[in-house]
């Protein structure tokens, strides 16, 4: 009689923890990372003229999409995303999803540019390589931005320091420069290790103005994508600037081409707001 | 230079575009620290009729002693075992139990070990072997003796030399005739008699409906009695097209959004692992898709609630990231699906539950 309910419990025990153990193989929710949403303007792309409407999407019943619109990291208290979002001006759009239990999403980013002011010219030394040459050097000028595709004919391609001369046509006040570039490291093109600025007014020399020095970290340097690079100055009047890109040499430590391969700088756009 | 020049240089701040220059984390405020430290509901995943929950624990190996590369692609034999197909050449094929215990293995010849399907001939099961490495195609008993070997088909006139011919897959008529799409190479779909003597071909690159990119996948469809077809996938045209047997075009199945592998036509359902919503190919965007008996999008786990619009299936994206790159889904007798992954740390496969 012992024996038979001691054999019972055994069995009852053996059975609750097949259940247990049974349950404990399906993954809970926040296990899960809920994907990043997608950005995507209509039509797709990132430079605009007047106004640009931008959708957020990612459609999954019980989770929302949290969106800032100033740079900063979007939180559970950030705006919910309802409908597409109008820009008059240039933003950066960052976009997290939440809920459903699952883990947030990572950060969306995507920034839109509001064309600048018209240039008058570019002047591009050395000629980009072929065949990387696009429709030479008016590509830089022409409100056409690159694609994913790097092959697309929107794109100049360098591997070695190009100085752009940029004539406004007129004397104006200049913020900022903006270079649309790309990364894509698997492809050997990175984003430009340096920017130096020079300003004149035609007929005086040129003057330091301005320089970006691309943090040389890694996470950065692995991540591919497209940016408009911008490179803020003091307000200063001028009708020319003179740009020296010098793309990234060697490449690093970790990357294929280590040390002697030459990687490649891509540029697509060229804006002075 | 002057000091006031100096002093000047110093004001000039540079701003980050959109933050591509540096990494998120820097900015202190990361939305996926609060992966909560609560147990929480097991996920369920899918749409309508169609939802399930995620076993990650089933057949799970030790690597060092089964190892798997990319899990390509799976089928469940009549005796109800799940095979395995990897290109890892230490054990081709892993026969697991339903319950995800490991049977065999066998296998160490197919380098480029691609496509696996099961075809029954009276009684027997058969496995055919697309090798996108050795340019050919294996048939083996369900043991994995070598009965055929359909080479690169140079009798077709369409390619030079082998390494044009890259298959990806095969499909078995009822009659015995075989079909195998070309889904790396020409993108050629070559018909073959039971005896392995090539009929026909059609599909290929082109432009026209009736041509493919990225063949990946073929399958017979035989839900509807009497008139069975053919299913093809175009997976760089987000398409799955329908032919006859004899090589016509149907229908065109367009999936916005949907990088699909191969078709696996099961009951009334057509499933797919759906590599990638987006590009890049390595983008870690995948899903699972399910069609219905209308071929309708019912269901898809992973991925974005199915909608039509005036009949137009809206582009389909990722919306959990619990897949990376699926490559084909089994579907076994009691409607669980089995998922084997392409090129995603050399997962084994996952079972999701019906529920």
């Amino acid at each position: 009689m012992k024996l038979t309910t001691l054999v019972a419990l055994l069995i009852t025990l053996s059975i609750a923890c097949t259940a247990q153990k049974r349950e404990d193989k399906f993954a809970p929710t926040s296990a899960i990372q809920l994907a990043a949403p997608i950005i995507q303007a209509s039509p797709a792309q990132r430079l605009f003229s007047d106004s640009i409407g931008v959708q957020l999407e990612l459609d999954l019943e019980g989770t929302v999409i949290r969106y800032t619109l100033d740079g900063t990291l979007p939180k559970e208290t950030s705006p919910q995303y309802s409908h597409p979002i109008t820009l008059n001006d240039s933003a950066c759009i960052k976009a997290v999803a939440f809920g459903g239990g699952f883990r947030a999403s990572e950060v969306a980013s995507s920034e839109f540019r509001r064309h600048g002011q018209q240039i008058q010219s570019i002047t591009v030394q050395p000629p980009p390589r072929a065949p990387y040459a696009g429709a030479g050097v008016s590509t830089l000028q022409d409100g056409v931005e690159g694609t994913a595709d790097f092959r697309d004919g929107r794109w100049l391609g360098y591997q070695e320091p190009v100085t752009l001369l940029i004539d406004l046509g007129t004397p104006r006040s200049v913020t900022e420069l903006v270079l649309g570039c790309r990364q894509d490291p698997s492809s050997w093109i990175f984003y430009p290790a340096r920017v130096v600025i020079h300003t004149a007014v035609e007929g005086a020399p040129f003057e330091a103005w301005a320089t970006f020095d691309s943090p040389n970290d890694e996470v950065a340097q692995r991540k591919s994508g497209l940016s408009f690079l911008s490179i803020a100055g003091p307000a200063r009047t001028a009708t020319l600037l003179q740009v020296e890109i010098s793309p990234l040499h060697p490449l690093p430590d970790w990357h294929a081409g280590h040390p002697e391969g030459r990687g490649w700088l891509f540029l697509d756009e060229v804006l002075v707001p | 230079m002057s000091s006031s020049r100096r002093r000047f240089l110093s004001q000039v701040t540079t701003t980050i575009a959109c933050s591509a220059f540096t990494p998120q984390w820097l900015f202190g405020h990361n939305p996926n620290a609060q992966a909560t430290a609560t147990r929480s509901e097991p996920a369920i995943i899918g749409h309508g009729s169609h939802q399930y929950k995620v076993n990650l624990s089933w057949g799970q190996l030790d690597p060092k002693r089964f190892p798997v590369k990319d899990c390509h692609e799976m089928v469940q034999d009549s005796r109800g075992r799940i095979l395995l197909l990897t290109n890892h050449t230490k054990n081709n094929v892993l026969v697991y139990d339903k319950s995800g215990a490991l049977l065999e293995s066998w296998g160490s010849e197919y380098p480029g070990a691609h496509g696996l399907t099961l075809s029954n001939e009276n009684g027997e099961d058969f496995l055919w072997i697309s090798d996108n490495i050795r340019h050919e195609v294996i048939k083996t008993t369900i043991n994995g003796t070598v009965v055929r070997r359909l080479p690169f088909p140079r009798e077709s006139g369409l390619y030079q030399e082998a390494s044009e011919y890259v298959p990806t897959e095969v499909a078995v008529a009822p009659n015995g005739d075989v079909y195998v799409a070309d889904g790396y190479g020409k993108q050629h779909i070559l018909h073959y008699d039971q005896h392995g003597a090539l009929k026909n071909f059609f599909g290929g690159r082109g432009d026209g409906p009736q041509h493919l990119d990225n063949a990946h996948g073929i399958a017979l469809d035989a839900r509807k009695q009497n008139s069975p077809t053919l299913l093809v996938s175009a997976r760089q045209q987000n398409a799955v097209k329908r032919f006859s047997l004899a090589g016509e075009l149907l229908e065109v199945i367009q999936l916005p959004g949907a990088y699909i592998c191969r078709p696996v036509v099961s009951g009334k359902n057509v499933y797919f692992a759906v590599l990638i919503s987006r590009m890049p190919w390595d983008s870690q965007s995948g899903f699972v898709l399910i069609l219905d008996e209308h071929d309708k999008v019912t269901s898809a786990p992973g991925g974005s609630t199915p909608t039509y619009r005036d009949g137009k299936l809206q582009r389909l994206h990722q919306t959990l990231r619990l897949f990376k790159h699926p490559h084909d889904v089994c579907v076994d007798k009691d409607e669980n699906l089995y998922v084997a992954q392409w090129n995603s740390g050399g997962v084994y496969p996952m079972q999701l539950v019906r529920v």
